[in-house]
């Protein structure tokens, strides 16, 4: 066993450093759909995924949100109106509460001259909204920054950043402008005092909640308690902790869609396996042979292979997994991701790709069975 | 004393357009440990065939191979694998070195083939480049060999494994001169070495230094 491993060894570390664009372009085509597929198949369990990891590791009997447009008590912990209303981090425990996508404000970063809009690199600090997005059916507004804008600013969780809230009149021409810090993410805390305990804004600039009444533009905020029995008296609907876990996947009929998508998707990484292996067994014929010749068993060959195979799987996957994690998620979903769903993920992508693998090897070793190695030594290398 | 390499009435055919080609047909042959049998004969006379079968490349239609007593015909594919590697070094007429490797690295590849110690096997593979005077070389890859320096290499490569037996298929055959002499020089200091060389060529060069040479149209016309 330990001299096979010598062999293949040396001869997978030969072989990338004399030619490793094959194994280059078979990772380069895996990838991206490794990272597709990833994205459809589990667009829709992420999101429950992440409200267990809430439900573990928080501490709050209960949270609260708009009585408006959530489609229904299971469902909405993630939905309100199809939008993402909340991150789950999971260490903090905290809740991030969205009322509606655009919450994205006029945001620069803090101590910047709210000139911002004349240069294009500042331009590319600035995640902006418009505020009749920011306003629901009820004329309240809820204030947080997204986790995407948070991203696309560099600020974590906790981190401030300046705000600059623009009011324009109808003809679209700029009123007035308010500046203010918002803190990136919800956390529980004393908002109120009294009955309001436990409630927590985003909002920690005070000159902004004047500007807010000043203007009449009511306000909405998530709310996270532990010890009173009900919060009905702010007119929001709570659900306790046994409701929220009650949050299932949507029923097959609102994903065949995207499981098609995702199925193609495994069909045609099963494929692109299927031909690179073909492709490899066709292309080192001679190579095969040679080594058949001089005492190879069938094993060592088809092992070779494989673990070559394997570890542009694995590089493929990781790849995948990384994309998936920081860029196709949360641009189309908007969802956390967190690092025990990415190692899910990662495992579920080589299991993919070693199954496809697998199957695509039967293949392989049907077809080094044939050769006949009398043929192919006696053959000039470039026959072959 | 027994031969090393027994063929008894062995059968070789084959399909070719649907027709039955009979190649040999009750093939009787002896050869003994430590020659050098050189098979002559013109192309397509079965040269080449005689030892693909003492290799187990091909299996006869009927008859037997025994080597070392042993009937090589009934191994299966891992006993056939364990003696290519152990009691066979073939040297073939295109050199058949592995491309990704350097010249080094394929004289050390049958040596991990058979599970030799590393750093014993990088000995024995600077023994060899040194036997078939191609130290120099050892980082070389064969693309930047020579047709003779190639030749030395899957020579050296042939003995790694110290096999009882050489089989070299047209060594000189793409070989010009100079080079084709050197590369049969190897082979008869191997044969002095007290290996069993067969070795199937055209050329006679060798014919006065051999122990035995078959003609293949007699040996194919023998009686059964």
């Amino acid at each position: 066993m330990e001299q096979m491993n010598a062999f293949i060894v040396k001869y997978l570390c030969e072989e990338w450093k004399s030619a490793p664009w094959p194994s280059l372009k078979a990772i380069l085509w895996l990838f991206p759909i490794l990272s597709l597929v990833g994205m459809f198949a589990s667009v829709q369990l992420i999101p429950t995924l992440n409200q267990r990891l809430f439900l573990r590791n928080s501490t709050h009997e209960w949270v609260g949100y708009s009585d408006q447009k959530p489609v229904g008590p299971d469902f909405a912990f993630r939905v309100i109106g199809n939008q993402t209303v909340a991150h789950v981090i999971s260490r903090e425990g905290g809740v991030f509460f969205r009322p509606q996508t655009a919450i994205e404000l006029f945001l620069v970063t803090e101590g910047e001259d709210p000139s911002w809009n004349k240069g294009y690199f500042n331009r590319r600090n600035v995640v902006s909204g418009e505020l009749s997005h920011l306003t629901s059916s009820e004329g309240r507004v809820g204030l947080a920054l997204s986790y995407d804008a948070a991203k696309r600013l560099n600020k974590g969780l906790g981190d401030k950043v300046s705000l600059i809230f623009r009011v324009l009149d109808d003809d679209g021409v700029r009123v007035v402008d308010h500046y203010g810090i918002l803190e990136v993410i919800l956390r529980p805390g004393n908002g109120g005092g009294g009955e309001t305990d436990g409630v927590g804004v985003a909002l920690i600039d005070s000159h902004f909640m004047n500007f807010l009444e000043r203007h009449a533009i009511s306000y909405d905020f998530a709310v996270f308690g532990s010890g009173a029995p009900s919060m009905s008296s702010f007119d929001r609907v709570v659900h306790k902790r046994e409701q929220m876990a009650a949050a299932t996947l949507p029923p097959f009929s609102e994903q065949y869609v995207v499981l098609i998508i995702a199925l193609m998707g495994v069909m045609a990484i099963f494929l692109l396996i299927q031909r690179e292996v073909a492709f490899f067994v066709d292309g080192k014929t001679r190579t095969i042979g040679i080594l058949l010749a001089l005492g190879a068993t069938k094993h060592i060959v088809y092992k070779t292979i494989w673990i070559g195979q394997a570890i542009n799987i694995a590089v493929a996957s990781l790849l995948a997994s990384f994309i998936y994690k920081h860029l196709l998620m949360e641009r189309f979903i908007g969802e956390y991701i967190d690092v025990s769903v990415w190692a899910i993920i990662l495992f579920l992508y080589i299991a993919i790709g070693l199954s496809s693998l697998q199957l695509a090897m039967r293949k392989a070793l049907a077809s080094i069975g044939q050769l006949q190695v009398s043929e192919i030594i006696a053959k000039k290398p470039e026959e072959l | 004393m027994e031969p090393l390499i027994q063929f008894n009435g062995v059968s070789m055919s084959y399909r070719a357009k649907h027709q039955r080609v009979d190649l040999f047909t009750g093939l009787n042959l002896n050869i003994q440990q430590g020659e050098l049998a050189i098979l002559l004969g013109p192309s397509g006379s079965g040269k080449t065939t005689l030892l693909n079968l003492i290799a187990g490349f091909v299996k006869p239609t009927s008859g037997a191979i025994l080597v070392n007593g042993q009937n090589i015909t009934q191994y299966d594919d891992f006993e056939v694998c364990r003696y290519r590697n152990h009691y066979l070094g073939y040297v073939f007429q295109f050199f058949n070195l592995i491309y990704a490797f350097n010249a080094a690295d394929n004289v050390l590849v049958p040596l991990l083939l058979a599970g030799a110690n590393k750093s014993k096997a990088d000995q024995r593979v600077t023994e060899l480049l040194e036997q078939v005077g191609m130290t120099h070389r050892r980082k070389h890859y064969p693309g930047e060999l020579s047709g003779g320096e190639q030749q030395r290499i899957a020579i050296a490569r042939a003995l790694a494994n110290s096999p009882e037996i050489i089989l070299a298929d047209e060594p000189t055959g793409n070989l010009d001169k100079k080079n084709g002499e050197i590369v049969l020089d190897l082979l008869h200091k191997i044969n002095l070495s007290g290996k069993t060389v067969i070795l199937s060529t055209h050329d006679h060069r060798l014919v006065s230094k051999a122990s035995a040479v078959y003609d293949m149209t007699t040996l194919l016309n023998q009686d059964v």
